[in-house]
């Protein structure tokens, strides 16, 4: 489940402006005289001085002239400028400005005797600019709001967002150091094992019913390794708990899902799995992918019983087709499972640390998705429960498809930031098109899950 | 709205010299010239709000308060108070109070002239307006020095700016913005 945080909202209202806030208290607020908020987001809305007067008359239909969102720097620029232009007003002798104020991408400017033009662009779509010409009674109600903002709360800037900007790439490791450091540690473990740990028999000899599924178990490209298993299979010692569900993670790091390439003798083992468990190397479903290692390692956890009694000698059967392959139960087949062979050991070592490294990545990317969605995702008013769609992106990160899965998803599809239709994600470059459940909560935050009916994004390596 | 019984709580601690005391002192009685002139109110409404931000000190009857404004430059006569610091606070938040507390009347008026130009119609020729500015005008020529250089036009002018200045001042941080706006005024 996804951690949530709780937020705390302000509006502040004055006349013909209305500003909203909404953030997470920070533990700061304890030792400050005012609240205050990090990671905040603001939403303004302005309407037009004729509109309010006939408020009780027009209800809910008067539309506003301006509504702008965005996050903390944004409306601190705003403030500054509004501030800055007011004051100067102020000091004046004359009725109108000589010149306008700037900073950044927010600009006050005269118009006439008592008009002022504002602009100011979208925090997260800075291509937007809203331009909209203020009465001196907006621009008043206007500062008002802002004013009683700053002095009710203080509003700390977000870190990661001043460090980069959107869609920035972060530094980032390249997705397949993670696969190549598990190879080289379980390598490099494998051969000071398989040199140094005394040969010790734990399992009993292969029936004769297993014995050749273990044969026919054999990885592809290495048929000899399995040609020897035989000769080896009781100098293997007993396999860590971590190494035991290498074997059976390895067919899924090895072969896309999806792939229709499992070989049909692989079935013959299937009989001996436990066809309930997922695909280890599969994240659940609905996991947020922020804490999606996390939750690799307590599935692996979890599985650790079972893979005691799990022989990573037993070359386990492709589980490109069927996932279930992934953890066995106590059962005939285990015997064979028992059978170890050196070699075969460390491939599947190998291939239990590839197994990590590609769901490593695949959690990477997950993140990185994430990360992007949600530095475009700005809940709109009066959103009271989570988006949720099912997401496509070909292989160079262009949105393909945006599926609703709800009706209220349906109603908000158009909603410019979301990911739509055409519109490509930066840095999400894949091997094929992968497609994952998104859901955009009104608190601002996304959570990316794999989609259950989809392969998992695999890494293009 | 917060009102400090500290003339100069919610203000800038800045200490204005002689020099922009004597411009303050005369931008302060413009303000309360306007704000008499549009909303009818007193010396009395005055002394009242004084009393009610605990400013009865500085300010404590009708004959401190007349002097207080006859301190002003601009005004005629001679023997001027002088205006000492928290004597300007304690006007700074006397007229923001009062400002506040006719914020209706002075957005109305406001909303009235924005639709007068935007009409391109005579301001004086809207009742709140045409009042206001009648108003400013004789009360204006009855108690300062006569200056000949100044206009009917300048006059107006001056009153509309009072107005939309008044606007600001009846904001949450409006003796904020008054006490920043006498100070950049007097050094400009």
């Amino acid at each position: 489940m996804p951690s949530l945080t709780s937020l705390t909202s302000y509006e502040y209202e004055a006349g013909t402006c209305t500003l909203r806030l909404v953030g997470q208290l920070s533990a700061l607020s304890q030792l400050s005289d005012k609240p205050v908020l990090t990671r905040s987001r603001f939403q303004l809305q302005l309407w037009r001085a004729d509109s309010v007067t006939t408020e009780v008359e027009r209800g809910s239909m008067r539309q506003p002239v301006l509504e702008v969102s965005g996050r903390e720097p944004q409306l601190s620029e705003l403030a500054a400028v509004v501030r800055q232009y007011v004051q100067t007003y102020l000091q004046g002798q004359t009725l109108t400005l000589g010149e306008g104020v700037g900073q950044g991408a927010t600009h006050l400017a005269p118009v006439g005797l008592t008009r002022h033009r504002l602009e100011m662009a979208e925090s997260d779509t800075p291509a937007r600019t809203h331009r909209v010409e203020l009465s001196t009674l907006q621009l008043a109600d206007l500062a008002d709001v802002l004013e009683q903002a700053d002095r009710a709360v203080e509003r700390r800037p977000e870190e990661a967002r001043l460090r980069a900007p959107r869609y920035a790439t972060r530094p980032r490791l390249p997705l397949w150091i993670g696969s190549v450091a598990a190879v080289a540690v379980a390598a490099v473990l494998g051969s000071q094992w398989l040199t140094t740990t005394p040969v010790s028999v734990r399992s009993p000899a292969p029936t004769a019913e297993t014995a050749p599924d273990a044969e026919s178990f054999t990885l592809e490209g290495s048929q000899d390794q399995a040609a020897s298993v035989p000769e080896v299979d009781d100098s293997q010692p007993p396999p860590a708990t971590s190494e035991a569900t290498g074997p059976e993670r390895e067919p899924t790091a090895r072969t896309p899902l999806g792939s229709p390439a499992a070989p049909s003798s692989t079935k013959k083992g299937n009989t001996a799995t436990a066809p309930e468990q997922p695909n280890s190397a599969t994240p659940p479903p609905g996991t947020v992918d922020s804490g999606t290692e996390q939750r690799r390692d307590e599935s692996a956890n979890s599985q650790a019983p079972q893979s005691g009694d799990t022989r990573p000698a037993s070359p386990a059967p492709s589980s490109a087709s069927e996932p279930s392959n992934t953890v066995t139960e106590s059962s005939p087949a285990v015997g064979a499972d028992q059978v170890a062979q050196p070699e075969a050991v460390t491939s599947a070592r190998t291939s239990a640390a590839t197994a990590d490294g590609a769901s490593a990545s695949a959690a990477e990317w997950l993140e990185q998705l994430r990360t992007a969605l949600q530095e475009q995702w700005q809940p709109p008013a009066g959103l009271s429960d989570s988006l949720r769609y099912t997401l496509t992106l070909a292989a160079d990160g262009t949105v393909s498809a945006l599926q609703p899965l709800t009706d209220l998803s349906r109603t908000y599809q158009a909603q410019p930031t979301l990911p739509q239709v055409g519109s490509v994600i930066p840095n999400l470059v894949r091997s094929q098109p992968v497609t994952v459940e998104v859901q955009f909560l009104p608190s601002g935050e996304v959570v990316v899950s794999p989609s259950p009916v989809e392969a998992q994004p695999q890494d293009s390596r | 709205m917060e009102w400090s019984s500290q003339p100069g709580q919610n203000l800038a601690k800045g200490s204005p010299t002689p020099e922009q005391l004597h411009s303050i002192k005369a931008q302060l009685d413009l303000v309360l010239l306007a704000l008499e002139s549009l909303t009818g109110l007193g010396s009395e409404a005055m002394l009242t709000a004084a009393g009610a931000l605990g400013l009865s000190e500085w300010l404590s009857d009708r004959v401190n308060l007349w002097r207080l404004r006859q301190a002003s430059p601009l005004r005629a006569g001679q023997g001027r108070k002088k205006l000492d610091i928290d004597e300007a606070r304690a006007l700074v938040l006397v007229s923001c109070y009062l400002a506040a507390n006719h914020k209706a009347t002075i957005r109305q008026a406001v909303a009235h002239l924005e639709k007068a130009l935007e009409q391109g119609q005579p301001p004086h020729r809207v009742a709140i307006l045409g009042n206001y500015l009648d108003t400013f005008s004789n009360a204006y020529q009855e108690r300062m020095e006569a200056d000949s250089t100044s206009t009917p036009d300048d006059l107006t002018s001056l009153a509309l700016k009072l107005l939309i200045d008044l606007l600001f001042y009846s904001s949450t941080e409006g003796p904020r913005k008054l006490w920043l706006a006498l100070l950049d005024r007097s050094v400009t």
